[in-house]
């Protein structure tokens, strides 16, 4: 048997088999598959292992058998319990069974499962307190976006918008009907006519920031708005108005 | 005292760069300054400047429940403005 010493290699599963441990090889590289079964098992330990050697089997004790059959060995140590190892490699046998398979995807061993499971369940948690923080913060926003519209349109209205979450704008040559956190609607002859316009990026603002804005441009512009806006084929009829806060 | 009240997104506070980071807050951020100091004047003017610049829009808010008008001069005497970012087609 040829004798080669393969540093720090990384073996990255075990497979079961009939096949004896007693083949030799020097390729190097990454050997996926190896076959144990046969192999008296001197350790079940989780150990590492820094070093391989192909020197002759001194027994059949220093045969490491993963009787798990598939795991992760990421490194190998050359310790005093557990000497130089002998690895034999029947690259033949592999092809004749077609267990060289290109299975890029690593096996993961327990430990590594389950630290990936700790940090899933982390991740988790930290996205809900954070999801939680953003959320406060929104809603913060839209008590500030409140109250600025309540400055704008006076205690009374802003109590109806609260109620409804309308603000029927009457504009320079329209009345508008704005919708919190909706599309905004024209009023023409009696019909309702949606129109979309928004602020910029409008998810990252406040919704009533939103009707504050359209708000102060329509009255001050409407049709300037208007170009802007994107007008919808749908029109409604006008019970909205019935119930909205006027500015 | 005068004030401007800028309509601030999620993330964009610190447009206003000259407002301590603890007064800033997302929805509304606010630069307060009194007309009669020649310094805090300045500041104001530059804030309102620079908003304009990057296509905001001032109003000057009255009383309220009055129409507020828009404006595109900075006047300290007039009080209290508020800036309203782009608007766009959805």
């Amino acid at each position: 048997m040829a004798t080669t010493t393969y540093t720090n290699y990384v073996w990255t599963e075990w497979a079961s088999s009939s096949s004896t441990c007693s083949s030799t090889s020097t390729t190097s590289g990454e050997w996926q598959y190896w076959n144990t079964t046969d192999c008296t098992c001197s350790s079940s330990t989780d150990c590492t292992w820094n070093i391989w050697t192909t020197e002759d089997v001194p027994s059949d004790t220093y045969y490491l058998v993963d009787t798990s059959s598939r795991r992760v060995w990421t490194e190998w140590v050359d310790g005093d319990n557990y000497p130089s190892q002998p690895v034999s490699i029947p690259p033949v046998e592999y092809k004749r069974t077609g267990r060289v398979i290109l299975n890029k995807k690593p096996v993961l061993s327990t430990e590594q499962i389950r630290a990936r499971r700790v940090q899933l369940e982390i991740n988790s948690i930290w996205s809900d307190l954070k999801y939680k923080e953003l959320q406060e913060e929104k809603e913060a926003a839209e008590e500030v976006a409140m109250e600025m519209l309540g400055d704008l349109i006076g205690d009374d209205q802003l109590k109806v918008y609260k109620e409804t979450g309308r603000l029927l704008v009457h504009g320079k040559t329209h009345d508008w009907l704005l919708r919190k956190g909706g599309i905004i609607a024209k009023v023409e002859k009696g019909k309702l006519i949606d129109h979309c316009v928004h602020l910029a990026r409008q998810h990252s603002y406040p919704p009533t920031d939103n009707v504050i804005t359209l708000a102060l441009l329509l009255k001050d512009d409407d049709k300037r708005v208007e170009r802007i806006a994107n007008r919808h084929a749908m029109e409604k009829s006008a019970d909205e108005l019935l119930k909205a806060a006027n500015y | 005292m005068g004030e401007l009240r800028v309509l601030t997104s999620y993330g964009m506070e610190e447009l206003v760069s000259r407002v301590p980071k603890s007064m800033r807050r997302a929805g509304d951020t606010k630069v307060i300054f009194d007309p009669e100091v020649e310094e805090e004047v300045d500041v104001a003017k530059e804030q309102f400047e620079n908003l304009i610049d990057k296509g905001f829009t001032a109003f000057k808010v009255n009383k309220k429940g009055e129409k507020s008008t828009k404006v595109t001069k900075f006047n300290p005497k007039e009080g209290k403005y508020i800036f309203l970012p782009p608007i766009q087609g959805g």
